[in-house]
């Protein structure tokens, strides 16, 4: 399913795309980001049936109705029955999407719980992560296989957290704490950004997830000192 | 040399006695006029600093611009284009065309008018000139969330002359509103009923009554800013709950992209009709669907909030109302579409801006019901995704809906056409260059290109797109110069047109091109929705 939508995406995209720096929130990496990928399918396929289908009306009646003549053509003014169907049928798109966005919310949002939760504090223009041992870094290292929460906040002004391949965006507010999680299946280094303007150096703010298998991550956390 | 001067007439003419004319005017023609002139000038700049900002993305690591310059000229692109530009111009087409449709010799209070348009450059000018501080000007996206724009974040006088600015247009759209909203309860023509009236006055009653509602929120807000960065008050930054500005700020903004929006459907629902020589498709589905639009557009604010971790629940409800919203404005669509179907469409240049702003807008609405679903959103929210969506809607849209307006209406303004061959060639190059520009911005959002990044690197699957969306923007560009050529062209020595150009419906058309000052000699008595076209089966 991914392959068919993401090469929507990717096919015109030059090859040196590698995974390394890849960003991409289709290309999922973990379970909530893939859960959400497996949403953002379903919502992809309605939308371009609507599309085509009402696009390809709009197109057909638009080269099909040119004026011939200059007879006048029948003066309808309306038919109450297609109204009221074209009224109901996106009503019946939209559940569907709002079905399965209420079926799933709550999973992406609030996620399982985890033996580990990190403070993630956003300040102009960098990350820190405090871990449960008291210790603050620069970068996020985690556990691969494992849920991990993230306690979300700010030092100064608004930031947004985003791993893209792990997780949806977290804002980083002051004065409040937002509470998310995020997992990666497999050891390996993500990418992301801040998402919301910061400041002057916004575009700098970089987010890097350095993700090692359970056992190298035991050692290194045991190792971890302030 | 004496013999000449002898031969001169005695009184001659006050010295720039035009200018003086157009200065002073309160007539609501020449008062469109001078709003369609105005935005568009300000279109030009919002257009130019697109350009800036294009060329500094469309390579990595690219250094056109500063970070800071770039924050500057991104918060005054989306700025102009969407208080100085898309919100004013449509007050100019409606200043020009609702009393004429409307069978009215003028606004109701026509030097309120006048006034409510000289606030506009005052407000433009007032905003700009941050760019000529030391320090800079606003710098926070058009949104100017707090705390980023409060004082110990942003220092400088330009962020304070931001806020002024914004009040100052707050005055002249609160002021514009009920002059629209009192002339067209009051100064309809005999037989004029509510469901006879012109679809395009329909949307700009229903776009100024938001407006009358939701701008005293924008501008309240902004006080509160403003007095927390020079009196020292804690309304909305550090210290309060910067949520709080968000709430607020989106009372006003959400429902203002549908004051961008709405008057569009209104041009369009003229001029579909006119060159399918057939009536609107569900007239009384239009009118409604545009006050469903309005009534639900206060109800969906907290869409753009969804990742600053509202209770699930709250989410849950803006979920369902921005959905809820989809609907009429697909009724919209579908009616569109009927009414081209079974007709006889000639394309002008006015419709094929006219068509090809209900697929683009179709478009722009599709692509919008991807962010409702709240777990898509938490991945495309602030992402370029969001970028093409909006400029889907409100270039795609509300832009292409202008140029349908002005070719639609040239020739009544002014007595000539604009050149339809320059006109086409316009159209096709601005529908190219926009589809190029932001098509693929949905490709970045996919990619994980976050929005008002200044600069960008090391990501190499953005490259591609990233160039050509900045080769779009310059086919947009070039397009919207030829549409200058032509109106230079046009304007003085374009073909003549009579009263009548396109066999209209509506009563602008029963006055001479242009109109008379007192616009009608006698006020016809309507008796449907489609008023010219009786008159003219009547002269037959």
């Amino acid at each position: 399913m991914l392959a068919v939508m993401g090469s929507v995406v990717m096919a015109a995209t030059p090859l040196s795309a590698s995974a390394a720096i890849d960003v991409s929130p289709l290309d999922c990496a973990g379970p909530q980001a893939c859960r959400i990928v497996s949403v953002y399918a379903v919502v992809f396929w309605l939308a371009m049936f609507v599309l085509v289908v009402v696009g390809g009306l709009l197109v057909y009646a638009a080269i099909r109705f040119r004026r011939r003549d200059e007879s006048e053509p029948a003066q309808i003014h309306g038919n109450s029955r297609l109204e009221v169907a074209w009224t109901i049928f996106p009503l019946l798109v939209l559940l569907v999407i709002f079905s399965l966005t209420f079926a799933n919310i709550d999973y992406v949002r609030n996620g399982p719980p985890g033996p580990m939760t990190i403070t993630v504090t956003g300040q102009q223009f960098a990350w820190t992560y405090k871990y449960p041992n008291g210790v603050v870094r620069g970068t996020l290292t985690i556990p691969a296989g494992q849920v991990v929460r993230l306690d979300v906040t700010s030092r100064d002004v608004l930031h947004s957290f985003w791993a893209p391949r792990l997780a949806g965006q977290i804002y980083a507010i002051p004065g409040q704490v937002n509470h998310g999680w995020l997992q990666a299946d497999r050891p390996g280094i993500y990418y992301g950004q801040c998402n919301e303007l910061c400041g002057i150096n916004h575009a700098e703010m970089q987010v890097t997830v350095t993700v090692m298998d359970k056992a190298s991550f035991d050692r290194w956390y045991a190792a971890l000192k302030t | 040399m004496a013999t000449a001067e002898i031969a001169l007439p005695l009184r001659r003419p006050m010295p720039l006695a035009g200018v003086v004319e157009w200065l002073t005017t309160t007539d609501h023609k020449k008062i469109g006029v001078l709003y369609l002139y105005t935005t568009f000038v300000f279109f030009l700049i919002g257009g130019i600093f697109a350009l800036l900002m294009r060329t500094q993305l469309a390579l990595p690591n690219n250094d056109v611009l500063s970070h800071r310059l770039y924050n500057e000229i991104l918060t005054l692109h989306g700025t102009t284009m969407i208080f100085l530009w898309i919100i004013p111009v449509f007050s100019g087409f409606g200043n020009y065309f609702v009393p004429l449709m409307i069978g009215a010799r003028d606004m109701a209070f026509p030097r309120i008018n006048a006034f409510s348009y000289w606030l506009i450059p005052l407000a433009g000018a007032t905003m700009y000139s941050g760019l000529f501080l030391k320090t800079g000007s606003a710098a926070c996206g058009w949104t100017c969330y707090t705390p980023l724009s409060e004082k110990p974040f942003a220092p400088g006088l330009g962020q304070d002359l931001w806020i002024l600015g914004i009040h100052i247009l707050g005055i002249s759209s609160i002021m514009g509103a009920i002059n629209f909203l009192v002339t067209i309860q009051n100064m309809r023509a005999p037989g004029m009923t509510w469901f006879r009236l012109p679809l395009f006055v329909w949307a700009v009653e229903v776009t100024q009554a938001l407006v009358l509602l939701a701008s005293p929120f924008l501008a309240g807000v902004l006080a509160m800013v403003l007095m927390d960065r020079q009196i020292g008050t804690h309304f909305v930054g550090t210290g309060s709950d910067p949520l709080l500005y968000q709430f607020i700020f989106w009372f006003y903004s959400h429902p203002a992209v549908y004051i961008m929006i709405l008057p569009a459907f209104g041009i369009v629902s003229e001029i579909i009709p006119v060159f399918s020589r057939k009536p609107i498709f569900g007239y009384r589905a239009m009118a409604f669907s545009m006050a469903a639009i309005g009534v639900l557009g206060f109800m969906v604010f907290a869409h753009h909030m969804f990742t600053t971790g509202l209770p699930l629940a709250l989410q849950e409800f803006f979920m369902t109302t921005t959905m809820l919203i989809a609907v009429p404005s697909g009724v919209k669509v579908l009616n569109w579409l009927a009414t081209l179907w079974g007709g006889s469409i000639k394309y002008t240049t006015a419709m094929l801006f006219a068509v090809a702003f209900v697929l683009m807008f179709l478009v722009g609405g599709v692509d919008g019901v991807f962010m409702a679903s709240l777990a898509v959103d938490y991945q495309l929210h602030a992402t370029y995704w969001v970028v093409s969506h909006i400029h889907y809607v409100l270039f795609g849209g509300s832009v292409f809906g202008v140029f349908a307006g002005l070719f639609y209406w040239f020739p009544k303004m002014t007595g000539r056409y604009l050149d339809e061959s320059l006109g086409k060639l316009q159209f096709w190059l601005q529908l190219v260059g926009f589809n190029v520009t932001f098509m693929p911005m949905h490709f970045l959002g996919l990619l994980g290109m976050p929005r008002r990044i200044s600069v960008w690197g090391h990501r190499p699957d953005w490259e591609l797109w990233n160039l050509v969306a900045t080769i779009g923007a310059f086919i947009i560009a070039t397009a919207v110069l030829l549409f200058i050529v032509n109106f230079l062209i046009s304007i003085r020595g374009g073909r003549r047109a009579p009263a009548d150009p396109w066999q209209g419906n509506t009563l602008e058309w029963a006055t001479t091109s242009p109109p008379q000052p007192y616009n009608f000699e006698t006020v016809p008595q309507v008796r449907s929705a489609r008023p010219m076209r009786e008159l003219r089966k009547a002269q037959v």
